[in-house]
C-alpha cells in the first residue's frame, strides 16, 4: 500500500486540454472516487496514473516516487477495467497469475497467490473455467482477483460496475466496500455515478471540464457544495436551484424569488449571508428539505403538484415554486394521489445559496 | 457472494436470431414462387459445377483415352484409368511436389501476410491508402505476375540477379527457372507476391477483434512487444490464421498460371505440381481418361482434408 500524490498535472489531445492543472493527494489506505459527468477528465486522469497515458505537465507520485516515466507494469498498480478486460483464451486461473507469471514468479508462488485472492472473493470453483462461462458479475469479481493478486500499491478502478445490471451493481458495490475495508488497499475509483460515489467513497473528487469542482467527504460534497456544479451533479434526485435576489438591510435579510415570493430570513440565518451584500443569487433547495412539517427555520408554501412519483419508501412531489418546476421529497403517506396542491415547509435552515454570475458557494 | 446468476451473459439468443427464415412456413404457392426465384441461380450452378464434375467422374470410369462424346458413352467402364495413374511413380512425385510448393509458398506468405498485418494494424498516417496498395498483387492476374517475376528472375539481366550479383552473395547468372535445384524455389516467388495480401487481408480483420483494453491491462500485467504477442495477440488470431493457411493451401493446389507460365513443370519435372500434371496428361499426352481420374482423386483429397478440418475445427471451439 502506498500513498498517492497528483501534482499540478495537464493533459492535451492535439490542441484540446482534457486536464488542467490537476492537485490533489490520497493518504495510503484511502479510497477516492473521481466522479463526474462525460468528458470531464476523470478516466484520463486514472489512465495517467496508471500509465497508459502520457503526462504534459506535472508529477505522479506512488509513494514517494515519480512515476511520470515508468512503464505501466513498474508502477506497483493494478487496473480493474470497465470491460473487464479478462484473456479470452486463458481460465480464471491463468487469468488471474498472469502477472506474477510475466514477473518471473514460480509455479507454486503463484498458485499460492491465486488461491488467496480466490478465496478472499469466493472464486475457488470458478478457476479452471474460461471467461466466457461466467456471468457479468463473476467476470467483475475475477477482474478484481486480477487485481488483488498482483498486490500493489494502488488498485485503479475505471468504471467497473457500468456493464452490470442495476441489482448487480448495488451487491458488487457493497462488495467493492467491503473488500476496501478488508484489505486496507488505496482505491482510486472512477465513476459517473453519483450514487456510487456517495456510497463507497472516503473522498471524492468532482471534477468539471479539467479542474477539481471540490474536493471532500461525501457529506461535505452533499451537505455544503463549493459550487453550483458540485451542488446540481451530487444528489438524486438532484438539488432545486431557484434564482432569486438576497436583500441585505442592516441586520435583516431577505430572500425574494419568481411570482413575488419573498422569505424574510431570521437574525440567525442572515447573519450567514448579511456579509455578502444584497445580490442576485441562485438559491438551492435539497428535496428532503421541501418537508411536510415544519422545521426549526421555515416558510409554509402552498404548492400546485404537477406529478407524483411513488418510490415506495418516500414519494417525489413534483410541484411549482416561484414559477419554477421543484421536486420534493415526502413520506408516502403524507400526500392524497389525487391532490391537486401540496402544502410544504421549506427548510430555511438548509437553504444553499450560490453567487448567480460565478456559481460560488456564499455564507459559509 | 457464490450465489451469482451462473448463465453466461450474451448466451441469450436475440430475437433476430431466433426469428424462423421468411417464407419457411409461407403456403405452398408462396414455396413455389421461392423456388421459381432460385431456380436461375440453381440452374446455372449446376450447369457450371454439377454436371462437369459428374462428367468428370464418368469419363474417369471410362476406358478410353481419347474421343467424343458418343464414343466415351459406348466404351466400357473400368478402373484401370485410377490403377494406370495410381500406379505411376510420377503420380506421387507430382504429389510430393505439390505438399512442398504448398508448404513452402504459404510459410513465407503467412510469414510476409502476418508481418504487414501487425505493420497496418498501427496507425500511421495514409493507413488507408496503405491497406489498399497492399491488396493490388491479388488483383493483378496470375500470367501478368508471373511474366513479370520471369523479367526480374532473368539469369543475365534480370534485377534479383543483379542485386545478388553486386551484393556479392552469388558470383554468376542463377539460372531460377532452368536449374532443377531451384524451379521450385523459383516458381513459389511471383505465387508468395500473389497470395500474401490474403493472408494480410485475414490477420488484419483478426487483429482489429482484439479490443485495445486486453493490451492495456497485458501492459500492466508486465507484457508488452513479443510478450504481449506471444499471450495476447497470437492466441486471439490463431483460429483465423489457421482458416487463411487452408484456404490459401486449397488455392495453391490448384494453382496453374504461375508454373504453367514460368516452366510448364520443368525443367526436368521439377515444378511438376499435380494441376499441372492433370493438364500434361490430358492435352499433352492426351489421355483424357486418366487426367479426369487424377482429377476425381484430386477433388475427392481436398474434399477429405477441408471434412476433416472443419471437424477438427468444430471441435476445437467446443473445447
Amino acid at each position: 500500500m502506498a500513498s498517492l500524490t497528483i501534482d499540478n498535472v495537464v493533459k492535451r489531445f492535439g490542441a484540446q486540454t482534457i486536464i488542467r492543472g490537476v492537485s490533489f493527494d490520497i493518504a495510503d489506505g484511502e479510497l477516492v472516487i473521481l466522479v463526474g459527468p462525460s468528458g470531464c477528465g476523470k478516466s484520463t486522469l486514472l489512465r495517467m496514473i496508471a500509465g497508459l497515458e502520457t503526462l504534459d505537465g506535472g508529477a505522479i507520485r506512488i509513494g514517494e516516487r515519480v512515476v511520470n516515466d515508468l512503464q505501466p507494469k513498474d508502477r506497483d498498480i493494478a487496473m480493474v477495467f470497465q470491460s473487464y478486460a479478462l484473456y479470452p483464451h486463458m481460465t480464471v486461473a491463468d487469468n488471474m497469475s498472469f502477472a506474477l507469471r510475466m514477473a518471473g514468479a514460480d509455479k507454486a508462488a503463484r498458485d499460492a497467490a491465486v488461491q488467496r485472492a480466490a478465496s478472499i472473493l469466493s472464486l475457488e470453483q470458478l478457476l479452471d473455467r474460461y471467461p466466457r462461462q461466467l456471468s457479468g458479475g463473476q467476470r467483475q469479481r475475477v477482474a478484481m482477483g486480477r487485481a488483488i493478486v498482483r498486490d500493489p500499491a494502488v488498485f485503479l478502478f475505471d468504471e467497473p460496475l457500468s456493464n452490470l445490471d442495476a441489482k448487480l451493481r448495488v451487491q458488487m458495490r457493497a462488495e467493492i466496500k467491503e473488500l476496501h475495508r478488508r484489505l486496507g488497499s488505496t482505491i482510486v475509483y472512477v465513476t459517473h455515478d453519483q450514487v456510487e460515489a456517495m456510497t463507497l467513497a472516503d473522498r471524492i473528487v468532482c471534477l468539471q471540464g479539467g479542474t477539481i469542482a471540490q474536493i471532500g467527504t461525501p457529506n461535505e460534497l452533499y451537505g455544503k457544495p463549493a459550487n453550483l456544479f458540485v451542488a446540481e451533479f451530487i444528489g438524486s434526485p438532484a438539488m432545486n436551484i431557484l434564482p432569486g435576489r438576497l436583500d441585505v438591510a442592516g441586520e435583516a435579510a431577505t430572500l425574494e424569488l419568481a411570482d413575488g415570493v419573498r422569505w424574510s430570513l431570521p437574525a440567525e440565518l442572515s447573519a450567514r449571508w448579511r456579509a455578502e451584500g444584497s445580490r442576485d443569487v441562485a438559491v438551492g433547495i435539497r428535496p428532503e428539505h421541501l418537508r411536510e412539517a415544519p422545521a426549526r427555520f421555515s416558510v409554509p408554501v402552498d404548492l400546485p403538484v404537477a406529478m407524483l412519483e411513488p418510490l415506495g419508501s418516500d414519494t417525489l412531489v413534483h410541484a411549482e415554486l416561484a414559477g419554477r418546476r421543484v421536486l420534493a421529497r415526502v413520506p408516502p403517506e403524507s400526500v392524497d394521489d389525487a391532490a391537486r396542491r401540496i402544502a410544504l415547509h421549506v427548510d430555511l435552515g438548509h437553504l444553499h445559496l450560490f453567487d448567480r454570475v460565478t456559481g460560488k458557494r456564499l455564507g459559509d | 457472494m457464490a450465489a451469482d446468476r451462473a448463465a453466461p451473459e450474451g448466451a441469450d439468443g436475440s430475437p433476430a436470431a431466433a426469428a424462423p427464415i421468411a417464407g419457411s412456413r409461407g403456403s405452398g404457392a408462396e414455396r413455389r414462387l421461392a423456388l421459381g426465384l432460385l431456380m436461375p441461380a440453381l440452374a446455372v450452378i449446376g450447369a457450371m459445377l454439377a454436371v462437369p464434375l459428374a462428367l468428370l467422374a464418368f469419363i474417369s470410369l471410362k476406358g478410353l483415352k481419347l474421343g467424343n462424346l458418343s464414343q466415351i458413352l459406348r466404351a466400357d467402364f473400368t478402373l484401370d484409368n485410377y490403377v494406370r495413374i495410381l500406379g505411376d511413380p510420377g503420380t506421387w512425385s507430382s504429389l510430393w511436389i505439390s505438399i512442398l510448393y504448398i508448404v513452402g509458398s504459404s510459410a513465407v506468405a503467412f510469414s510476409l501476410g502476418l508481418a504487414t498485418a501487425l505493420v497496418i494494424n498501427e496507425k500511421f498516417p495514409a493507413q488507408r491508402l496503405f491497406r489498399t496498395l497492399i491488396l493490388l498483387p491479388w488483383a493483378v492476374p496470375g500470367i501478368t505476375a508471373t511474366i513479370a517475376f520471369l523479367w526480374i528472375m532473368q539469369p543475365s539481366f534480370g534485377v534479383l540477379n543483379f542485386v545478388l550479383r553486386t551484393t556479392g552473395l552469388v558470383e554468376g547468372d542463377v539460372n531460377w527457372f532452368g536449374d532443377p535445384s531451384l524451379a521450385l524455389v523459383a516458381v513459389i516467388f511471383p505465387t508468395v507476391w500473389k497470395t500474401y495480401p490474403f493472408f494480410t487481408i485475414m490477420l488484419l480483420a483478426a487483429l482489429q477483434t482484439i479490443p485495445r483494453d486486453m493490451y492495456e491491462a497485458a501492459s500492466i500485467d508486465g507484457a508488452n512487444g513479443w510478450r504481449a504477442f506471444r499471450w495476447i495477440t497470437w492466441p486471439s488470431i490463431r483460429r483465423y490464421a489457421v482458416v487463411a493457411l487452408v484456404f490459401n493451401a486449397m488455392y495453391v493446389f490448384r494453382e496453374f498460371d504461375f508454373i504453367y507460365a514460368s516452366t510448364r513443370g520443368g525443367p526436368n519435372g521439377a515444378t511438376d505440381t499435380i494441376a499441372i500434371r492433370i493438364y500434361n496428361v490430358a492435352f499433352e499426352k492426351f489421355d483424357l481418361a486418366a487426367a479426369s481420374a487424377l482429377g476425381v482423386l484430386t477433388f475427392v483429397l481436398v474434399a477429405v482434408s477441408v471434412w476433416g478440418f472443419v471437424r477438427w475445427q468444430m471441435q476445437a471451439v467446443q473445447r
